[in-house]
């Protein structure tokens, strides 16, 4: 647009868990902000109740005249040093802030090495497209055996290490359903999947107790307002800004509250945040920036779940 | 007298309240605002309209087949499948299916197709709303023609006539009787001629309040038509002060409004509309209709008084500068009356300020005016620029050097140069909406236009803006320390340039409004960095006047302790700022409420304050009496304490993640305790504002008279009489100079030349 276009509209950070992102630098904001203030504040109180009328001697004090320039007062050695020391206060502010910049706007990952989730956002909604499927399987606390699932075009596959348990698998995939049997430790179902739509499988076992649940979302629209991504994996929202109806499109700001951190979704422009959520939970999403009637409510969740393989306990990870 | 031009305006006023509104839509079909369609031909009761096939409830998503029929027996039709009738159907709930070949679409509502045009009766269905317990309402509007439409009677013969049904869902409370919308024009002129009214009497009865005995019309008319028509600069300025302190408390209320609804969780004392537009209305007013005409006022009658010149450059300009701020106020507040002013908020971000015919997604039908209005007040504060850059620079009296110049007259000659520089990006930015919105152009449309370039058109100017309200402000602070201080003030010359620095600085950091925008990262950089230094010219003009109090002898007026609480929160309020450039923090920080409590700290605690300094200390200027001493003190306490109670928790708020701009929050999001606090505190700010008001009509009489120099301050305006006379000095004055050396270097000067000396030295000893 205006320079070179070598970097994109972008924002993002690494959040760790259990910390607020923001709040390292805030802290030594609000240092300085202490020191500068506390100078001012007991400057000011003291010359107020110490130089008083009647407290000191006005034959000093240069005459006001009606019509008559005062003689002029001033000392180049203290207004050097509010001049010098406030210069090196801001140039270390500044060097404060450099740093976080590039976390902030400075990397933006690849799409290969990223979690790429599209942003659409409408008067007054969120809608979210996955480029890659994402799959979040679930097992029972405590399960002794572990499960297997694998879904490919024409075939659901389970497996178990045990044949001594009956289980039963009940299946969704978009409009169609089915339910299967798993009785010596491995089942194939031959059907045809649409990997287009969201499959998902729960697999019970002979109490009707549910053991394990298998959800893929497929490259498809979540419109709820509500979005899943992955724990532990840099998630990259690619977002845009599209009409309804005979409204224009106008400009929206996805504002990730718990991650400290906004961008703008203009019209006719891409732009991206991007984050690695370090904690299973769910998010706040809001819109930050006006975009008429029911601005307000605006709002959405991103819930992070569980990725295997990840390290980290925080993310359901083997530690 | 000029009758002509009032017999004008009379004219315009009623033709405009008496022509219907009239727009072309696509397809024949005249609209006015209201939709009723068909003004090409004439209204008639015979016509009957009627839908049949309605249910009396419907149930959630069910189909009813409709037959829309209407009927005249006075007209007949004409014969062979020629012309006989047409409709136009509005409706809100539900949808329509319908035969395309008889019955289209045309500008969000259904009206009959070239062929269709040779029936008196259409059907459709309508799958009614899936959420039953709303009301459906259909608004018919039919035509009965006869059919000779190239004939000798053209349209005339033709009758119309039209109807609303309502159709309640299963679950839908009783329906409620709703109200016939008045015209917005009828609506909009009466209100001007209520206010212009109450105006009229307000004024009549200042006037008798002087002299009771002697009051008459004849003499009211006189006194009135000396204020109309005035071109004094001391006149102007008053009704500069006037106008704003006026729409300063119409943008208070405003506020109050708006808080009372933001007081409480999930509250709807505002429907999302009228929040909309009244936190629009609010910011506009305060910055453009409130503080703006205010600095005017003081610039008005403070600068050539203290300049020694007997008036502006181009009194008739300035006359012509203030008369534009009631044409733009009505223009903003036009939609107001009918629930429709412009919901765009102060910085008017298209698309959205330009999108239209979207319904209730779209902006409020009123923002055209509402543009059109700042374009007006664009022009005002062209007008008053070019007359206060020219005042200053060529009428300063003898004795009054650049770098002996009061400093509020030159805090008011870098304001104006700022606002003159940048103006012109905004009216561009603005004109260009105003087109977008009227006459179809693209300059900001989402599929070729760039919506980001009006960002930066309005940030060029709107950052210097906020130091173009917030410099007069530090003016007035100088003036009023150095005369309770009994001083001089502390490092005068460094003073002008600080503040020439701010005027230099201010224009290149624009962005740091637009950090998150989606502007390009290299520019947010710069942008970054250059808003930081801003704070080393504030920081050096706090400082010199911590000094400037630092030995001197402190007398405690209304006026010094309104300057003294400027220090404190103006530089409350710069510190937050400090926060923004920050990327890792604006990315949390920007609009949420820790940028409405930063702003609120350099706007109410900064240019509010200064400006209610400035009321008290020159009151007796324009009065010839102080203002009452006690109610001032009480005023200042009660303001300065509810004022921070009040403001300072929306920190908290912004900490918490609290959006700006928003209707509503929910009762989970914690923010209930806090927001209930803000509104009380709010109320005893705004009512303490009361106080102040009483004070200023209260002391025109009963004030302790005061001499030509009451508070002992050394400028220009000092040594004439209070109130001057007009022309405001009898003799062009001559200002002294109480210091002996010829020229004395400033502080900047004397570094500068040590500097070099050092270098002289050195080659010296070589
Ligand atoms: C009576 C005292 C005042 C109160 C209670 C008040 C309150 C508020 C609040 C709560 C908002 C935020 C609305 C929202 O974002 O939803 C707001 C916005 C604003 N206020 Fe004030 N305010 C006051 C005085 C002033 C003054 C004196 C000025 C300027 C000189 C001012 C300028 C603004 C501006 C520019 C906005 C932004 C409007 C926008 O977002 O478009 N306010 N005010
Ligand atoms: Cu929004
Ligand atoms: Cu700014």
């Amino acid at each position: 647009m205006f320079m070179s276009d070598s970097l994109p509209p972008a924002g993002g950070r690494v959040m760790v868990s259990g910390e607020i992102p923001w709040e390292t630098q805030y802290n030594q904001f609000m240092f300085w902000s202490i020191v500068v203030g506390l100078i001012v504040f007991v400057w000011l109180l003291y010359a107020v109740l110490r130089f008083r009328r009647g407290m000191v001697d006005e034959s000093n004090l240069e005459k006001l005249e009606p019509g008559t320039f005062p003689k002029e007062r001033d000392n180049l050695r203290l207004e050097a040093v509010w001049v010098v020391i406030p210069s090196i206060l801001v140039a270390w502010l500044c060097l404060l802030s450099w740093t976080s910049m590039y976390d902030a706007w400075g990397n933006p990952p690849s799409d290969e090495e990223a979690f790429v989730v599209e942003v659409t956002a409408t008067q007054w909604n969120w809608a979210y497209t996955y480029t890659e499927p994402l799959v979040i399987e679930e097992a029972t606390d405590g399960l002794s055996y572990p499960i297997h699932v694998s879904v490919s075009e024409g075939t659901i596959l389970v497996s178990t290490s045990t044949v001594d348990v009956n289980l039963t698998a009940i299946w969704t995939n978009g409009p169609a359903n089915g339910q299967f049997n798993i009785s010596s430790g491995l089942a194939t179902l031959n059907t045809v999947v649409d990997m287009h739509e969201m499959f998902s499988l729960t697999i019970t076992d002979e109490e009707g107790l549910q053991v394990y649940s298998y959800v893929r979302y497929a490259a498809q629209t979540s419109s709820s307002g509500e979005v899943y991504v992955p724990c532990d994996r840099t998630i990259k929202m690619t977002m845009n800004s599209e009409r309804l109806d005979e409204a224009d499109a106008v400009i929206h700001s996805m504002f990730l509250p718990e991650w400290g951190m906004k961008e703008d979704i203009v019209p006719n422009l891409e732009t991206m945040l991007y984050f690695h959520p370090e904690e299973i939970g769910t998010y706040d999403v809001i819109c930050a920036e006006y975009c008429g009637m029911r601005h307000a409510y605006m709002t959405g969740k991103i819930t992070v779940v569980a990725n295997p393989n990840s390290d980290l306990e925080s993310c359901g990870g083997g530690a | 007298m000029r009758r002509k031009p009032i017999l004008l305006l009379a004219i315009i006023a009623i033709a405009l309240i008496v022509t219907p509104q009239f727009q072309a839509s696509p397809g024949g079909i005249g609209s006015t605002s209201d939709d009723s369609g068909c003004f090409c031909h004439t209204e008639d009761s015979g016509t009957e309209v009627s839908i049949s096939g309605l249910p009396d409830t419907f149930n959630a998503s069910a189909i009813y087949n409709l037959t829309i029929t209407i009927s005249n027996s006075d007209i007949a039709g004409a014969t062979e499948n020629a012309n006989m009738g047409g409709f136009r159907l509005l409706i809100e709930g539900g949808t329509l299916d319908f035969d395309q070949t008889l019955v289209q679409v045309v500008e969000g509502g259904l009206t009959h197709t070239e062929l269709g045009n040779d029936y008196r009766s259409w059907e459709v269905s309508w799958t009614a709303p899936a959420d039953d317990t709303k009301v459906a309402e259909f608004i018919l509007w039919g035509n009965a023609v006869n059919g000779d439409a190239n004939g000798a009677t053209g349209n005339s013969g033709d009758g119309y006539n039209g109807a609303t049904f309502q159709v309640a869902g299963l679950n839908a409370g009783a329906i409620e009787e709703t109200v016939d919308a008045q015209r917005a024009m009828v609506v909009l002129m009466s209100t001007v001629l209520l206010v212009l009214t109450l105006m009229g009497l307000a004024a009549m009865y200042v006037f008798y309040s002087q002299n009771p005995e002697g009051f008459n019309m004849g003499n009211f008319w006189e006194w009135l038509k000396g204020w109309l028509t005035t071109t004094d600069h001391k006149g102007v300025g008053l009704l500069y002060l006037n106008f704003g302190l006026l729409f300063f408390l119409v943008g208070g209320l405003l506020a109050l409004l708006f808080r009372i609804q933001l007081a409480t969780p999930m509250n709807d004392f505002l429907t999302e509309k009228e929040y909309n537009s009244f936190f629009t209305l609010h910011g506009t007013t305060m910055v453009f209709l409130a503080a703006m005409p205010l600095i005017s006022g003081f610039a008005n009658y403070i600068v050539p008084l203290q300049i020694g010149a007997q008036d502006l450059a181009f009194p008739r300009v300035n006359a012509l500068a203030f008369w534009m701020l009631p044409g733009a106020a009505i223009l903003l507040f036009a939609g107001i009356f009918s629930g429709q002013t412009g919901d765009i908020t102060w910085v008017m971000y298209p698309p959205y300020s330009t999108s239209s015919g979207g319904g209730d997604m779209s902006a409020n039908p009123g923002t055209t005016l509402f543009v059109a209005g700042i374009v007006m007040l664009g022009a005002s504060s062209t007008l008053s620029g070019v007359n206060f850059i020219t005042t200053i620079l060529t009428m300063r009296a003898h004795g009054v050097t650049w770098m002996k110049m009061p400093l509020f007259s030159w805090s008011i000659f870098v304001s104006m140069f700022m606002l003159f520089l940048s103006l012109p990006a905004l009216i561009i930015g603005v004109l260009m909406m105003f087109l977008d919105r009227t006459i179809g152009s693209v300059f900001f449309a989402t599929n070729v236009g760039d919506p980001i370039l009006y960002q930066h058109l309005f940030w060029f100017f709107g950052h210097p803006e906020v130091y173009v309200v917030v410099l007069p402000a530090f003016g007035v602070i100088s003036e009023v320390l150095a005369t309770s201080a009994r001083r001089s003030i502390f490092g005068y010359k460094s003073m002008v340039y600080a503040m020439a620095g701010l005027g230099v600085v201010a224009f290149i950091v624009w962005g740091h409004h637009m950090l998150t925008s989606g502007m390009d990262p290299q520019l947010r950089f710069i942008m970054m960095g250059a808003t930081m230094l801003v704070a080393i010219p504030t920081g050096i003009k706090v400082f010199n006047w911590l000094a400037t109090l630092w030995g001197g002898a402190l007398v405690f007026k209304t006026h010094t302790l309104w300057a003294l609480g400027f220090i404190l929160t103006f530089t409350l309020g710069g510190i937050s700022g400090m926060f923004f450039p920050v990327a890792g923090l604006d990315m949390y920080f920007h609009d949420t409420y820790f940028v409405v409590a930063h702003f609120h700290y350099v706007f109410v605690g900064g240019v509010v304050f200064g400006l209610y300094a400035a009321f008290y200390y020159w009151y007796p200027k324009w009065t010839g009496r102080k203002m009452n001493e006690k109610l001032g003190m009480l005023h200042f306490l009660i303001s300065f304490i509810s004022y921070n109670a009040a403001f300072w928790p929306m920190h908290n708020l912004g900490i918490m993640g609290m959006p700006r701009r928003t209707h509503s929050y929910t009762i989970e999001s914690g923010y209930g305790e806090l927001n209930s606090s803000i509104t009380i505190w709010v109320f005893i700010f705004g009512l303490s504002q009361l106080i102040m008001v009483w004070n200023l009509i209260y002391s025109r009489k009963h004030g302790e008279v005061a001499g030509p120099d009451p508070w002992g301050g050394w400028s220009l305006e000092w040594s004439t009489t209070s109130p001057p006379p007009t022309p405001s000095f009898a003799e062009i004055p001559i200002q002294k100079d109480a210091n002996t050396e010829a020229h004395r270097d400033g502080t900047f000067m004397r570094g500068v030349k040590k500097l070099w000396m050092i270098g002289e030295k050195k080659e010296a000893k070589e």
